[in-house]
């Protein structure tokens, strides 16, 4: 039975640690030109800080695949009573078979995408948030230059 | 699973983790205090004493909860003690991370202000 937990951990660990780096391979190669338009086109401090975020979501969306990584039990614990030399006790048998290794599996995978998918979008947002804050600050920018030079 | 091999994995991840994140703060987060101070003397030892702190903070903290990893009688309960204590010493560098890019953004602000009030 223990067997089957350690197999649903061996299984569990590559499959999040792809999918980690599977999106943060897609997401963060698709917000470099974000990157760029934000800080007005100085390359070094947009892949810097580019490369910061990409670690920052590395870090993040590893630790919670780990930290979450321990199945629970006692769900799968089914307790009977049994008379043994007369005495009425209490015995515990762990169920865990190849259905319980599918349906954990699947439950773990799908939790760590679904913030994965969260995680994304809430980047999306601040990229697009950022991008609207720098052209504005780069609008006053000019206004500023204008009334100057009147 | 032996304590002896769960602790060895434990430090050698705890270990290596430490060096890749600290190495690549250290590269770019130049770019970011440079922004901030625009001046590499003081730029690189800013960024140096941060390093510093950096290590002995993250090799600090594992040493501490080292004796949190217990009873590794099967490798099942070894899997989820180090799955556990990594995930969350993880979990805490991308807290100090994102706190810390978070500090460099807000200063980088007020370095604007205090640029136009002064000008």
């Amino acid at each position: 039975m223990t067997d089957l937990i350690v197999k649903t951990y061996i299984a569990y660990l590559p499959v999040a640690i792809l999918l980690t780096f599977v999106v943060a391979r897609i997401f963060f190669k698709n917000s470099k030109i974000f990157m760029l338009d934000i800080f007005s086109g100085r390359e070094e401090i947009a892949m810097s800080t580019n490369k910061l975020f990409e670690t920052g979501f590395y870090l993040l969306s590893l630790g919670f695949a780990l930290f979450r990584m321990k199945i629970n039990k006692s769900n799968f614990i089914t307790i009977d009573f049994e008379m043994v030399e007369g005495v009425r006790t209490r015995i515990e048998t762990l169920v865990y078979g190849k259905q319980e290794l599918f349906e954990v599996l699947s439950s773990k995978v799908g939790v760590l995408a679904v913030v994965l998918g969260f995680m994304v979008f809430f980047l999306m947002y601040m990229l697009f948030r950022g991008k609207k804050k720098s052209a504005e600050g780069r609008d006053r920018k000019e206004e500023l230059q204008r009334i100057q030079e009147i | 699973m032996n304590i002896f091999i769960t602790y060895s994995i434990y430090l050698i991840i705890g270990a290596l983790i430490t060096v890749t994140v600290g190495a690549d703060l250290y590269c770019n987060g130049y770019y970011l205090i440079l922004n901030l101070f625009e001046n590499e003397v003081v730029t690189q030892t800013i960024n140096k004493l941060l390093l510093t702190g950096y290590y002995l903070l993250n090799i600090g903290y594992i040493a501490l909860t080292l004796t949190q990893i217990d009873e590794v009688e099967t490798t099942t309960v070894a899997l989820e003690q180090l799955a556990y204590n990594i995930g969350r010493i993880l979990l805490i560098l991308s807290y100090l991370h994102f706190q810390n890019i978070a500090l460099l953004a807000w200063l980088s602000k007020r370095k604007h202000i205090l640029i136009n009030q002064f000008n």
